[in-house]
């Protein structure tokens, strides 16, 4: 691990409450390209489910996830310099946090995706500034538009998460949303889509031990892993006519 | 394992931009492979296009050309053509092509390809490297459409494209990308794109396909293809085309920011992705794609 453990007892109720699709975050409005892709028949049961379901954590998840993972760690920095030196240390977090979004934007192709995830990351740090109030001052100077992944390092950080903490938890979200919208928009077994996610488990593991190894990279070096097929489905549900979720 | 690389790791033991001379890395590696980077360099001198620098290194051997067909794109026809040749089969595994393109300030340079590059897995299954670093300067225009890379059976090959643009530089770049030839098992290729204008990144992505690439073939990711192609337009006057569309189910027109659109498509086979570019780059208008019904293309066949 290359964050500092946080000191004090493990934070996994922070964790748990971060990850616990009830937060009302928003993310329940979303089926994260799998409406579209059972629109077009690309999925139509539980086996092309887990495929698109791996697809997706092995490119876009790693690449959530490793921005998770280098937002914690530059917020925890700005905290902990904060911390040591009055409110100065949490100064430079916004232009930090910004060069982060900038790397994001420029490794998300789609219009539709990036509107989708600033909208998702506005509406966690709206929901975070409201039931944890002493995040506040962080989320304050994170700045008012994050894209989702990073808004999730950032709340991260602030509830005492760790890098491994916030990409384990991206990675997760990546294949939990659909895997859950899979259920109102096929005919499927719900155990059967939960089957495909503890099939994931170990990958998802791996994956998120390799994204919180970024936390202390350059934001030039962070993963660019493309999903060609998801870009052109979101810029195609935006035109759909029939649309149960909003991406 | 997949093929994730992060680009410092690609880029590593190279010579530095443009520098060609006997203290850089040994030229040929180990067991029969080497290294061979090739230099282009345009400037603008008398208000003229000239050619400044053209190192070939065989295999790769760039050759200036004449205009050939309509180019509406080349603002007052002034430009450098050329084509780069390769004088052998390659890149073959172990092998690290190296080109380095400098467009200096003011100059306008056309760059195409004699023929499709096809990556061929080495003797030992080492890995492939084919590293283009670009430079567009101030004023600059860079037009680049290569032929197809076409990854075969057996090959590792990491293509990378990285283009460091000026506020004020104008860029067309086109790739198309196959994965085996016809009726082929397709290679494990690893395409890095970056597009970085005044150092702010632009476009950074990295396709990882093939066999070696955990869940490419996933329908979230590239599903059944065989091919993909992207389309980068950096114009400072404005990004070309709509804010975004979908023309069809294998293709969409994004824009990335307000000087810079992407397009990208995939198909079945590379006749099924060009039409599909085509089709895509028919929604940017002049100068990149004819009114319809075209009577011209930026790709004449």
């Amino acid at each position: 691990m290359l964050t500092t453990p946080t000191p004090g007892p493990d934070r996994s109720a922070a964790l748990l409450l971060l990850s616990d699709g009830r937060l009302p975050a928003g993310g329940y409005a979303h089926s994260a390209g799998l409406e579209q892709a059972i629109a077009r028949g690309w999925v139509r049961d539980a086996t092309t489910l887990g495929d698109y379901l791996r697809g997706r954590i092995h490119t876009t998840g790693l690449v959530s996830a490793s921005f998770a993972a280098a937002a914690q760690h530059r917020t925890a920095s700005a905290m902990e310099a904060g911390d040591a030196g009055g409110t100065e240390g949490l100064a430079p977090l916004g232009a930090a946090l910004a060069g982060l979004d900038r790397e994001l934007v420029a490794r998300t192709p789609s219009p539709a995706l990036r509107r989708i995830a600033r909208d998702l990351g506005r509406m966690l740090l709206r929901a975070m500034r409201s039931i944890a109030p002493s995040t506040q001052p962080v989320l304050d100077a994170a700045g008012p538009v994050l894209q989702q992944p990073i808004a999730y390092g950032t709340v991260a950080a602030a509830l005492g998460l760790t890098a491994r903490d916030a990409a384990g938890l991206v990675l997760y979200e990546a294949a939990a949303t659909p895997a859950v919208a899979a259920v109102k928009l096929l005919s499927i077994d719900p155990f059967a889509t939960h089957r495909c996610l503890v099939g994931l488990a170990p990958e998802l593991d791996e994956l998120a031990e390799r994204a919180a190894a970024f936390a202390t990279a350059d934001a030039r070096d962070l993963p660019a892993l493309a999903a060609p097929l998801s870009d052109i489905a979101a810029e195609l549900h935006t035109n759909h006519d029939q649309r149960l979720f909003a991406s | 394992m997949t093929s994730v690389s992060s680009p410092p790791e690609v880029l590593s033991g190279l010579p530095d931009f443009a520098r060609t001379d006997a203290s850089g890395p040994r030229r040929r590696t180990h067991r029969g492979s080497f290294l061979c980077h090739a230099v282009i360099a345009t400037e603008l001198r008398a208000g003229r296009t000239r050619i400044a620098r053209l190192r070939a290194d065989t295999p790769l051997s760039p050759r200036p050309t004449i205009a050939s067909g309509v180019e509406p794109y080349v603002r007052g026809g002034d430009a450098a053509r050329i084509r780069m040749s390769t004088s052998a089969a390659g890149p073959v595994g172990g092998d690290t092509y190296l080109l380095d393109i400098h467009v200096r300030e003011g100059s306008t340079l056309v760059i195409r390809d004699v023929g499709a590059t096809l990556v061929l897995p080495g003797p030992h299954g080492e890995r492939s490297r084919w590293i283009t670093r670009l430079r567009v300067d101030e004023g600059a225009t860079c037009v680049w459409i290569p032929e197809p890379v076409i990854a075969a059976a057996g090959c590792r090959h990491h293509h990378v494209i990285d283009a460091d643009l000026a506020e004020g530089a104008c860029l067309f770049y086109r790739e198309e990308l196959v994965l085996g030839r016809h009726r082929e098992e397709p290679g494990s290729l690893s395409a890095h794109l970056s597009v970085r204008r005044g150092g702010a990144a632009s476009v950074v992505q990295q396709l990882d396909l093939g066999p070696a690439a955990i869940g490419a073939s996933a329908t979230s990711v590239f599903g059944a293809h065989r091919a993909l192609g992207n389309v980068i337009v950096a114009d400072p006057d404005g990004a070309p085309g709509p804010a975004a569309a979908a023309p069809d189910t294998g293709s969409a027109v994004m824009r990335q920011d307000p000087s810079c659109v992407q397009i990208t498509a995939v198909g079945e086979d590379l006749p099924a992705l060009r039409t599909r570019l085509d089709t895509a780059m028919g929604l940017l208008g002049e100068p990149w794609a004819a009114p319809d019904p075209p009577g011209w293309s930026a790709i004449p066949r």
